[in-house]
């Protein structure tokens, strides 16, 4: 992967992790009056990181600095499409925590180029997507 | 050699060479879109300094002192410049092309100042591919100002459009969409501020100020949002146009060409008035 090839790479993520942000942000929002206060706590903290990863991978994207981490990003690029239409479905608030908390375990991975977590991410997402 | 003197000198050999033309009507209307779109651009009031001026005190949330939401933004500034600078060259290419296709066409040309050298500016890299792109161009402007145009041969251009104008386009693209995202997850952040400002008011009466204030920046940063959305979209529509040259080199006078030309145009000149 070259070095535009993979700064509209991370861009693509950031916007990934964008459309996460913002999907948690509307859960919280519609359910605001039916959600526990630690529900909320959780929901709230997990956007705040979403949000911190969407604008490290523009960062990243910027600063072009993902030159040979194209095996993790093909992986995640599959992943993604897929997590991003099933939150929009997803109404049982438990569901929403993990599958937010893995997202968040994927960014990490990819953030600090460690092929385990991201392996690990990936599994835990495709078990919870589809169950 | 001093910038005036480097510009007049450029305005000179621009002037006296561009005496005869190829009869390009189609490739001059792309130029002129094209150098109309890098124009804007050049000129735009926001960027990494204005971005960095908004996160620093909506990522700080609660500050204890005015101190602590200072914004250091000279770096930010300064790769704001830069990229000014880089649409200022892409600009005069455009207006060399497109007074190399039509002559008559009524072409002025952005100052040319000295590209920005590889580094870190704040959270901006320029990398050493993005100032080797931006200096070749540079030093192959006069060139083509003067060489290629008397030798009355197109390909010299494109040439220089394939190894310099679109690699350096799709960069500034990138960097277009962003700020585009950067400026969507602020506009979470202020979602989030506000949400939590209004929820935890002590006084129902501190809800509403907080609410205008929100509503407000809520605007402003939509509008820069749409702002660099559309940027990305005219450079892409730019960077299409350049290749439908470069893939039809030795067919610019076709109907097919013509047309296909024609709607590019049409799609860049749409956003950019």
């Amino acid at each position: 992967m070259d070095q535009v090839a993979a700064a509209e790479f991370a861009n693509r993520i950031g916007r990934f992790y964008q459309t996460m942000a913002t999907q948690v942000g509307d859960y919280l929002h519609q359910n605001i009056g039916v959600l526990g206060r630690d529900q909320v706590a959780v929901l709230s903290g997990d956007q705040a990181r979403l949000i911190s990863y969407a604008n490290t991978f523009y960062s990243l994207s910027d600063a072009i600095a993902f030159e040979g981490a194209d095996v993790y990003f093909t992986a995640v690029q599959d992943a993604t499409g897929s997590i991003t239409d099933s939150l929009k479905h997803i109404d049982k608030v438990d569901k929403v925590i993990s599958i937010s908390a893995s997202v968040i375990t994927l960014a990490g991975g990819i953030v600090s180029a460690n092929p385990a977590l991201i392996t690990t991410a990936l599994l835990a997402l495709k078990g919870q997507v589809k169950g | 050699m001093p910038l005036s003197l480097r510009n007049c000198l450029f305005g000179l050999l621009t002037a006296v060479a561009f005496t005869r033309c190829a009869d390009l009507k189609e490739v001059g209307r792309f130029a002129v879109a094209s150098q109309q779109v890098m124009d804007k651009n050049r000129s735009a009031a926001a960027g990494y300094a204005s971005y960095s001026q908004d996160s620093i005190y909506l990522f700080h949330y609660l500050p204890d002192h005015l101190r602590d939401v200072d914004c250091h933004c000279d770096a930010a500034r300064q790769a704001d410049a830069g990229i000014a600078g880089e649409y200022a060259l892409l600009s005069t290419y455009f207006g060399v092309l497109a007074k190399f296709a039509d002559p008559k066409a009524s072409i002025s040309f952005a100052p040319i100042g000295a590209p920005l050298p590889a580094g870190d500016y704040g959270s901006v890299s320029i990398t050493t591919q993005e100032a080797g792109f931006a200096a070749a161009l540079a030093k192959g402007l006069t060139a083509l100002a003067t060489t290629q145009y008397k030798a009355r041969r197109i390909p010299g251009f494109m040439a220089t459009y394939r190894d310099s104008v679109a690699p350096l386009i799709t960069l500034l693209k990138i960097r277009a969409d962003n700020l585009a995202g950067k400026v969507g997850v602020l506009q979470l952040q202020l979602d989030r501020v506000a949400d939590s400002l209004i929820s935890f008011a002590a006084h129902k009466e501190l809800k509403m100020p907080v609410l205008f204030v929100y509503e407000q920046k809520k605007k402003e940063l939509e509008g820069e949002q749409t702002a660099y959305r559309q940027r990305a979209y005219e450079l892409e529509t730019v960077i299409a146009g350049g290749q439908l040259i470069v893939d039809n080199i030795d067919n610019l006078h076709s109907a097919s060409f013509r047309d296909k030309m024609v709607s590019v145009v049409g799609a860049i000149s749409l956003h950019v008035k």
